[in-house]
């Protein structure tokens, strides 16, 4: 049910953020600024409230916001400028080789993070995959990530040798990436599902088609401007 | 008969020289009840032997990785447990783990037993209805109902604590919900001290018998260069001989202060996913036997009695069930992304999580075992007899909303 | 031949045991429930119907904070209208569940300000349509004693007054 709803219901792309309810509608968007100056809200929450003509949902953001004030610390962290990336050792390596990799740091869990041409994505593969220093064999999740002006693609690496991981990163410009299958086939139903959620072609993938969604189904749903199109669907809208 | 079809030779050949026989497309499901949830494939036979095989799959896409987009983390958090609804605690580890990578949060030893205590108990408890669901598709009823015995025994605990007998919604962030009930952990020492003779049953009555052994020896072979090209993990890969097990090899939540084997077979065929799988559930009965003695704090009932009695050390930060009480309504994790990968029943959980500092997560990606498994199917199915399909399916231990998500 | 005889031997042997071990059964107590004459043995924090408790005297304990709404995973079920009346004293207008949607996750109990909404053990939500599963005030409020129980069964005596 809450498919269907999703489909009906697509959300602008700058509101992503920003909305914490499940239906944004217009009357729910108003509350959505308030979490930035929640102890401000407090004060005018009295006067707000008796007004009564203040949406109800606003007057919930403001009493829980009110509540949430106590435990401040979950307030974001402010974000310093960040050092440049330190090179992690598959960065290196791939540097030594010839290739071009831009290091990105380590993820929360302290797995190395390496942006790479998408020109060079299946060479990088290959080398890393047959390698003795990295013997990355283990291919596991191909993810796409939509950052509204442009489309990334992660692999995420995993060596049954070294028991260690590396995610390489790798941006499809014009929405286009060569095809991994060739190097790990099990990438086939990866790039398919990645095809099929957010419009990646990838080049010599030997079946590219939905996998997922049904095989006649309009536009790629996980990328942030996805606005259900089909004529076919409106009878879900109640 | 199973037994002759091991004596053919690989491919059928001379079936394809004496007969001309068109080929024949047959189409399995998507609602056949050995397809355990709904799932096509479209074989393609040449008399008893299987061509060509194209799984269609995505009957049970549920978009979990687009809610999450509409959602608050706090809120997105009880629809984890459809994702894969027969071992949920470890997704729901992979998310929260992510999460508290992402902002740091501490998490107290004492929960990171009790998450332990679950998911091995949960692992028990997949493999137990793997068990009963794979006897049945090779014709064997009884062993379903006992496995469902045991298995109802696991899902009361899992009532006890957390409410729910399978949509658990327990782990939080940085903790649990609730400590456990007074007593629980006696129930779980119970269940678990009497369930070797439950196992030693099953073994008697399914692991010798001759039909069963027929039907699995030799059948659906796969080797570790297959297993691993096409992404197969957990106890399907460990079959295969490669002993892979991210509790060991990478070891996370508190895997590392525990003591238990890696259980791996040599041939990789039906039998030994079979053995693997049942040699799991002991070692997942050693672990939750060390932690139910190693759980800091022991009982709650134990340490609640500290506590009345103004016991300082009985509040100290491991023996809590919180590493640091947030609030749930505007939690918001700073910005960043962490990527969690877990040795969930079926082999490698994945979950990558971008955060973009407000309420809800940029982008989820769910990595499902039973998906990369899946796709093993269609190489490994070429050439083999027709009747062996559902053995050589049901041994791959898949489940269908985690191929969909 | 040897190999057939022995694999015929072992085989009866193997069959044997095994309809042994399941003839063992027979004398085993079931361990299945008679369901509707017997209940099942519940747990304390068992998901099931949500009701809202009330005070010892049966007013309103919900205070339309609006918490439990915006936690819910499932968009709007959760439907609140209140407003305050001379005192500042909120009254709930309108207070529905549509528990045909609710999934049973538990996270409004959870983060209710004031334990007022809560689980009880009742599982048995057969209904002939989807409206009489949109609950109101009325039907999801429980009455000031039962509220009493409820709060001393669960350990959550801060609101018994
Ligand atoms: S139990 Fe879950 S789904 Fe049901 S009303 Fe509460 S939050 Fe919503
Ligand atoms: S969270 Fe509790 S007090 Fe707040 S509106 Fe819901 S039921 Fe009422």
């Amino acid at each position: 049910m809450s498919n269907e709803k999703e489909k009906n219901n697509p959300q602008e792309p700058n509101e992503v953020e920003a909305s914490l309810e499940t239906t944004p509608s217009a009357e729910e968007k108003a509350p959505e600024e308030k979490p930035k100056k929640a102890v401000k809200a407090k004060k005018s929450e009295d006067s707000d409230e008796v007004a009564k003509a203040a949406p109800k949902k606003e007057v919930a953001a403001q009493t829980t916001e009110d509540k949430a004030a106590a435990p401040k610390e979950v307030a974001p962290k402010k974000e310093e400028t960040p050092p440049p990336p330190e090179p992690g050792k598959y960065g290196e390596l791939l540097q030594a080789n010839g290739f071009s990799p831009t290091h990105l740091g380590k993820d929360a869990k302290g797995t190395e993070m390496v942006d790479i041409k998408s020109t060079e994505l299946r060479e990088v593969s290959e080398f890393l995959r047959d390698n003795s220093a990295s013997k990355f064999d283990l291919l596991v999740y191909v993810a796409g990530v939509d950052w509204k002006d442009r489309l990334e693609v992660v692999y995420y690496l995993y060596s049954t040798q070294s028991f260690e991981s590396l995610i390489l990163k790798a941006t499809a410009a014009d929405e286009k990436l060569p095809s991994v299958t060739s190097v790990w086939p099990t990438a086939d139903w990866h790039e398919r599902e990645t095809y099929d959620l957010f419009g990646i072609t990838f080049e010599g993938h030997p079946n590219l088609k939905r996998i997922l969604m049904p095989s006649d189904w309009l536009g790629f749903p996980l990328r942030k401007d996805y606005k259900v199109e089909d004529p076919r669907l409106v009878w879900n809208e109640r | 008969m199973a037994t002759t079809a091991t004596n053919i030779p690989q491919q059928g050949v001379f079936l394809e020289k004496d007969i001309d026989t068109n080929d024949m497309v047959v189409n399995i499901g998507p609602q056949h009840p050995s397809t355990h949830g709904v799932l096509r494939l479209i074989t393609t036979l040449d008399g008893e032997i299987v061509k060509n095989i194209e799984p269609v799959i995505g009957y049970l896409h549920r978009s979990k990785e687009k809610m999450a987009e509409s959602r608050s983390l706090y809120q997105y958090q009880p629809t984890i447990d459809r994702v894969e609804y027969l071992s949920s605690f470890f997704d729901h580890y992979a998310f929260v783990s992510t999460v508290e990578a992402i902002a740091e949060l501490e998490v107290p030893k004492r929960v990171q037993y009790i998450r332990m205590i679950t998911m091995e108990l949960n692992r028990i408890t997949s493999h137990l209805l793997w068990f009963g669901t794979f006897l049945l598709d090779l014709g064997a009823s009884s062993p379903m109902f006992y496995a469902f015995r045991e298995r109802e025994k696991i899902l009361k605990l899992f009532e006890d604590l957390t409410g729910a007998r399978m949509m658990y919604n327990y782990y939080r962030f940085g903790g649990v919900i609730a400590d456990m009930p007074e007593g629980w952990l006696d129930k779980v020492r119970k269940v678990v001290d009497e369930f070797p003779d439950r196992l030693d049953e099953y073994e008697a009555i399914v692991t010798k018998n001759p039909i069963f052994l027929d039907r699995t020896i030799g059948i659906g072979i796969m080797s570790a260069e297959m297993a691993l090209a096409n992404g197969v993990t957990g106890p399907s890969l460990r079959a295969s001989g490669i002993k892979l097990d991210l509790r060991k090899t990478n070891p996370y939540c508190s895997y590392d202060e525990v003591d238990f084997d890696v259980p791996v077979g040599n041939t990789g065929d039906c039998y030994d996913r079979y053995r693997v799988r049942f040699q799991e559930m002991r070692e997942s009965l050693k672990i939750i036997r060390q932690a139910i003695d190693k759980i800091p704090g022991g009982d709650t009932a134990e340490l609640n009695k500290r506590r009345a009695a103004g016991d300082e050390t009985a509040n100290e930060m491991d023996l809590q069930i919180y590493g640091k009480k947030i609030n749930l309504i505007t939690y918001k994790p700073p910005k960043g992304e962490g990527s969690t990968i877990v040795e969930s029943p079926r082999g490698f959980l994945g979950c990558y999580i971008i955060t973009d500092g407000s309420p809800k997560a940029y982008r989820i990606k769910w990595r499902g075992a039973s998906f990369s498994n899946l796709s093993v199917l269609a190489p490994l199915m070429k050439g083999l007899l027709f009747p062996d399909l559902m053995a050589i399916f049901g041994s791959i231990d898949v489940i269908l909303p985690e191929v969909d998500r | 031949m040897s190999v057939l005889d022995n694999k015929v031997v072992s085989g009866v042997v193997e069959v044997g045991r095994g309809l042994a071990t399941v003839a063992k059964h027979l004398f085993r107590p079931p361990v299945t429930l008679e369901y509707p004459e017997v209940m099942p043995d519940l747990s304390d924090r068992f998901h099931g119907r949500l009701s809202l408790l009330t005070k010892s005297g049966g007013e309103d304990l919900c205070i339309g904070c609006q918490a439990c709404a915006r936690v819910c995973p499932c968009g709007d079920l959760i439907q609140i209208e209140m407003h305050r009346d001379e005192q500042k004293v909120p009254v709930i207008d309108r207070f529905t569940i549509d528990l045909g949607r609710c999934i049973f996750c538990g996270n409004c109990t959870e983060v209710c300000p004031v334990d007022c909404i809560k689980m009880q053990d009742d599982f048995e939500l057969a209904e002939y349509s989807r409206e009489a599963l949109v609950l109101d005030k009325y039907a999801l409020s429980l009455s000031g004693e039962e509220s009493d129980e409820y709060r001393v069964r669960h350990g959550l005596e801060k609101h018994v007054e």
